[in-house]
């Protein structure tokens, strides 16, 4: 898969769409819910310019919140992540650093890489997202158990995306 | 100005980021009821706390002034009520004879046999040695030496000091005693053993001279018992004062003092 604007324009329109019309009306026992969205701010190339990313994690999230009729809940928390994102890669870099020319994807790095960035990045979103719907410390330990089940399954469902449309490293 | 234009582009994406999620959360509370109304309770709360904490400070400010007020209301108040006295059912009402003149203690020496106090009213008050002292729980002392600003009391715990005190329940009158031992509690001499004498009966002043007015209360028995070929009680009342916290106290002054000692004097000079 190239790395070329338009693939990136179209995830971006096709996972709102699977987002608020098929992840959201799926109910995972009332307490699990997954957000796969957030894997177009995953696929951005490295160079993205930081003030690029934090804004196209505002512009994702607030036109989900657009879909949803929650205003600014979703763009805090991705404006969030994308903001994060340069330090969560740089946390997980390879020893011979990220190469030119690679993508953040199964294509150019390994399993164990992907699940570690995939998962800290829904982790962070999740929370905040959680948090901010529930707007109060109140039922800590079920928001938490909510955000870790509710990571887990975005992570799944985004490394089966990765699977279909990316070509895995141990096959190249 | 360079370096503040500086500074702004070497962090665009951390203010970039900062004013997005600022606006992020104020669309959610602005847009969003629930949590609309949990912030708008939370910064009630928080203003309600701030208001309560400046209430908690300044309360205070004002007290003294506010105590001082209440002791001479007080004070206005026991005049009052002591021009009326109950007598079997009929209400009379006496001469105003006595006064009440709030004062506070600034000295208290109760550890030794020879305890006094110090308050803060003299001669300049109008106050003269011989004066009783009552607080509001019951009798403190008698006033003993004044100067012009302060005077000294010598309590009802203080060997040298004698009361003149009534049973209240069969009227029979005897004199205060202090072995110098305890603080709380005073002997009352001169009770004949033939009295009918109950724990917990009420000792109080009995009106005979006019250093205290009478019915002030001193305290209750809380033992007695008497020795063979005596004829009278010993006594022990557990007194109503607790000269440990004794802080506010009233003094009294007789109209009608002068008038009584002169007459007195006379009598015995007269023997």
């Amino acid at each position: 898969m190239n790395n070329r604007i338009e693939n990136h324009i179209i995830r971006f329109i096709l996972l709102i769409l699977l987002q608020v019309y098929v992840i959201n009306n799926i109910l995972f026992f009332n307490v699990v819910n997954p957000y796969i969205y957030i894997y177009f701010i995953l696929l951005l190339p490295f160079q993205t310019p930081k003030w690029l990313l934090t804004l196209l994690g505002f512009l994702i999230g607030f036109l989900v919140d657009l879909f949803t009729g929650s205003i600014a809940i979703h763009a805090a928390a991705t404006t969030f992540i994308s903001f994060l994102r340069p330090y969560i890669l740089q946390l997980f870099a390879p020893i011979d650093e990220y190469q030119k020319n690679s993508q953040p994807t199964l294509e150019f790095y390994d399993l164990s890489w992907w699940i570690k960035y995939s998962l800290s990045v829904s982790f962070v979103h999740h929370s905040a997202l959680f948090w901010l719907e529930k707007f109060n410390f109140t039922h800590f330990g079920f928001v938490l158990l909510k955000t870790i089940v509710s990571s887990c399954l975005s992570v799944f469902l985004m490394t089966l995306f990765q699977l279909f449309f990316n070509k895995p490293l141990n096959k190249k | 100005m360079r370096a503040l234009l500086r500074f702004f582009i070497r962090q665009h994406n951390i203010i970039l980021f900062l004013s997005l999620e600022f606006l992020c959360i104020l669309l959610t509370i602005r847009y969003n009821d629930y949590q609309h109304n949990i912030s708008f309770n939370f910064f009630k709360e928080f203003t309600g706390s701030i208001h309560q904490l400046v209430f908690s400070v300044t309360k205070y400010i004002g007290t003294v002034e506010e105590n001082v007020k209440l002791a001479e209301e007080n004070a206005k108040l026991r005049t009052i009520i002591n021009q009326y006295t109950i007598n079997d059912t009929v209400r009379i009402k006496k001469d105003n004879i006595n006064d009440f003149i709030p004062a506070k203690v600034v000295y208290a020496n109760i550890n030794t046999a020879n305890n006094y106090l110090v308050i803060d009213k003299g001669s300049k008050d109008s106050i003269l040695p011989d004066m009783g002292v009552i607080s509001p729980n019951g009798v403190v002392g008698i006033v003993k030496d004044v100067s012009e600003n302060f005077a000294t009391v010598l309590p009802i715990i203080n060997v040298n000091a004698h009361v003149s005190a009534r049973i209240k329940t069969n009227d029979y009158f005897g004199t205060t005693i202090w072995d110098g031992k305890n603080s709380t509690q005073i002997n009352l001499a001169d009770i004949p053993y033939h009295v009918k004498l109950k724990i917990g009966d009420t000792v109080i002043t009995s009106g005979f001279s006019t250093i205290f007015p009478e019915g002030i209360e001193i305290g209750t028995i809380s033992s007695f018992d008497y020795n063979e070929g005596n004829d009278f009680y010993n006594i022990v009342v557990k007194l109503f004062t607790d000269f440990r916290k004794i802080k506010y106290v009233y003094i009294v002054r007789n109209k009608h003092s002068l008038e009584f000692k002169t007459l007195e004097q006379r009598l015995k000079n007269e023997q």
